[in-house]
């Protein structure tokens, strides 16, 4: 199977532009999408790495500076690797930059308290710069293949959902109805309200204040260009995601948990109409400690060892685990490449020289 | 003692993914139940975490009673705003008129930050207006996205923007920040979670208005040395070797977590948890005492 496994990993390799790595908390997702990254490098790809996880863990993981912007890495590769985490509030004042109609509007906007708390600190905008910045990478015509560590499964389901948010605010013509009406009616600190969207509003300010809502609306307003251009990257980044040429890697492990999410993450792609095209089970045990474990569980168990046991829970669960998900696979997605098993680590990976190693994990064309 | 922690009113639980959050976190709520407490155990979750613990297939934003007397939610932000225009407000009709109307909910929708405030009001009311519970134990998001939760309140504060629903924005924060709320991060003896821990616990102390109670190490096994000697002495070099490594591994955890303690973490307490075996599956009470130290 890994034989196999690996031949068609020369297709993600070859063919696919944009790889999305998905998975439970803990699972490893950081460290297959930096091996899968230096792996592509090292065949002569030209390789742009993001992290879209907030917790910022990649630079620590490689034990290499990794900024906030793309950074080439000092790596002896056939290809090239640059990698960034992101920097929201950079992607989002490019965004404000490209699409407000005039130099006052951007200064205005970048300078709005409102505009500062939500480049800087909440959280939806995150993901949607995180999506903004995956779409510039794709149209960046230095890279050849992207690969995107994302935050753990809810969060990554919250950013693939993240292009249809705005949806609504446009098809409702939200601006239009509501915004823009109450902004200007507030201007002159009417509080007779006529139309249908002044008066909604109206009903909100009871809940909200008055002032709390005037303020919003003018910001809305002032930035009613640039959420436009939200709306199109939006539309954009969901062709990208759905495109041929895109591929999701799931990554799993043998935690009840973590079965769990994949299933609910291969059920979930599937609703949204994206390609789910391989799955990682990742920190397996080898071969040699299964069969020492088969072995040794008479001598064990005469010595009643709390770590022999959690041990064995684990042989159990690793098995349990291969046998649920293929069925499961099986029967919901036809993943094109199947399931790959990766060996767990001795040490845990930390440092460039682990992941090259972990990398060619990729590249072996058996192991059993 | 770990299982002091119980008398609190508010509890977080955070820590990267997958150490056992939601363990540690059901044991808390599990056992301060057993201790005659009433007790809601919270989520935010697509999926429900909480509910398949403890036998249930599904979990929605409706308070749950388990037949041990524990209640489950998985809450909704979109229904938090709605309980707290129509219960706490009583505008039904103002709600049902105009936040329902599809207009606004994409409006709503939209807005950053209005999710994350509306949960932290829930525990608000719940725990402080409505006193409901004795004590709420919330299965927090992991390190990253819990910061970008708890620091939403102060965010919003410092726009600047006026009115009733930023007084209680204020009062949100203002219960984070009572000592009668705490929080607990979870961490495991692996090297990546570990420096994980060191980089995120400071930051939590500076930045979030939920105090740290303590850190919990979760996962510890005793007798792996004695299982790398015993299988040293009958030559089965790859679980001598397995054991031996495992061995490294908690043992540097250990060093680097009690020397943070001591040095960065404002002498926190540090909590070692062993691992718990079998399954976890239906979570059972000795769980949750095996978890809090108090097992017989």
């Amino acid at each position: 199977m890994s034989s196999h496994s690996n031949k068609q990993a020369k297709f993600l390799l070859s063919h696919q532009k944009l790889v999305i790595f998905l998975g439970a908390g803990g699972v490893g997702k950081t460290s297959c999408s930096i091996a899968w990254a230096l792996h592509a490098a090292n065949q002569g790809r030209r390789v742009a790495l993001i992290s879209i996880d907030p917790a910022k863990r990649m630079a620590a993981a490689l034990g290499m500076k990794v900024g906030l912007s793309l950074t080439r890495l000092d790596f002896e590769c056939q290809g090239q690797l640059h990698a960034t985490m992101l920097d929201t509030k950079a992607v989002f004042d490019n965004m404000v930059k490209k699409h407000a109609p005039d130099e006052q509007t951007y200064q205005k906007i970048l300078h709005h308290p409102l505009y500062v708390a939500a480049s800087t600190q909440l959280a939806g905008p995150a993901e949607y710069m995180a999506l903004a910045l995956i779409q510039e990478l794709v149209e960046n015509p230095d890279f050849d293949h992207i690969v995107v560590d994302t935050p753990p499964d809810t969060q990554a389901l919250e950013f693939l959902k993240r292009p249809n948010i705005l949806a609504g605010f446009k098809e409702n013509k939200v601006m239009y109805w509501l915004v823009k009406p109450f902004a200007l009616a507030s201007r002159f600190g009417m509080e007779r309200l006529f139309s249908v969207g002044e008066k909604l509003m109206g009903g909100l300010t009871k809940v909200t204040g008055f002032q709390a809502l005037k303020m919003v609306s003018e910001f809305l307003l002032l930035m009613q260009h640039v959420i436009d251009g939200f709306q199109g990257a939006g539309e954009t980044i969901q062709r990208v995601l759905a495109s041929e040429k895109t591929s999701f890697v799931l990554v799993g492990g043998s935690r009840k948990d973590s079965i769990r999410s994949a299933k609910v993450l291969c059920y979930e792609l599937k609703e949204m109409g994206y390609t789910l095209d391989w799955l990682l089970l990742n920190k397996m045990l080898s071969n040699q400690i299964k069969v020492e474990v088969a072995q040794q569980q008479d001598h064990a168990e005469s010595m009643l060892n709390r770590s022999f046991k959690s041990l064995v829970d684990r042989v159990t669960a690793e098995h349990d685990a291969f046998q649920v998900i293929s069925q499961f696979t099986e029967k919901t997605c036809k993943m094109r490449l199947g399931i790959k098993l990766l060996p767990e680590t001795s040490v845990g990976l930390i440092g460039k020289e682990d992941f090259i190693n972990f990398a060619k994990n990729f590249e072996l064309s058996a192991s059993s | 003692m770990l299982s002091n922690i119980i008398d609190k009113k508010f509890i977080a639980v955070t820590g990267k993914g997958g150490v056992g959050k939601t363990t540690v976190a059901a044991s808390i709520a599990r056992y301060a139940q057993d201790s005659g407490k009433k007790v809601l155990f919270a989520e935010w979750a697509a999926r429900s975490q909480i509910g398949p613990l403890f036998g249930l297939d599904q979990l929605r934003h409706q308070e749950t009673e388990l037949p041990c007397g524990l209640f489950l939610i998985n809450l909704d932000p979109r229904h938090c705003f709605q309980e707290y225009v129509v219960d706490h407000l009583g505008l039904k009709k103002l709600y049902d008129k105009v936040f329902d109307h599809r207009l606004v909910k994409s409006f709503l929708q939209a807005m950053p930050g209005l999710a994350e405030t509306m949960l932290l009001g829930r525990f608000y009311y719940s725990c402080v207006l409505a006193k409901n519970y004795d004590l709420v134990v919330f299965d927090a998001p992991a390190s990253g996205h819990y910061l970008q939760l708890l620091t939403t309140p102060q965010a919003v504060l410092k726009t600047g923007i006026v009115g009733p629903l930023v007084r209680e924005i204020e009062n949100i924060h203002k219960f984070l920040e009572d000592p009668s709320s705490t929080s607990l991060y979870v961490s495991i003896p692996e090297p990546l979670v570990v420096s994980e821990t060191m980089d995120f616990v400071p930051k939590i102390i500076k930045h979030s208005p939920l105090q740290l109670d303590s850190i919990i190490l979760n996962r510890v096994q005793d007798g792996i040395l004695a299982a790398k000697e015993s299988f040293s002495q009958v030559g089965s070099m790859a679980l001598e070797r397995y054991f031996s490594e495992l061995a490294g591994r908690q043992q540097q955890a250990l060093q680097q977590l009690t020397q943070s303690v001591k040095s960065h973490f404002d002498m926190k307490d540090l909590y070692l948890v062993q691992e718990l075996q079998g399954s976890l599956e239906p979570f059972l009470l000795e769980h949750a005492q095996a978890v809090m130290g108090v097992a017989q």
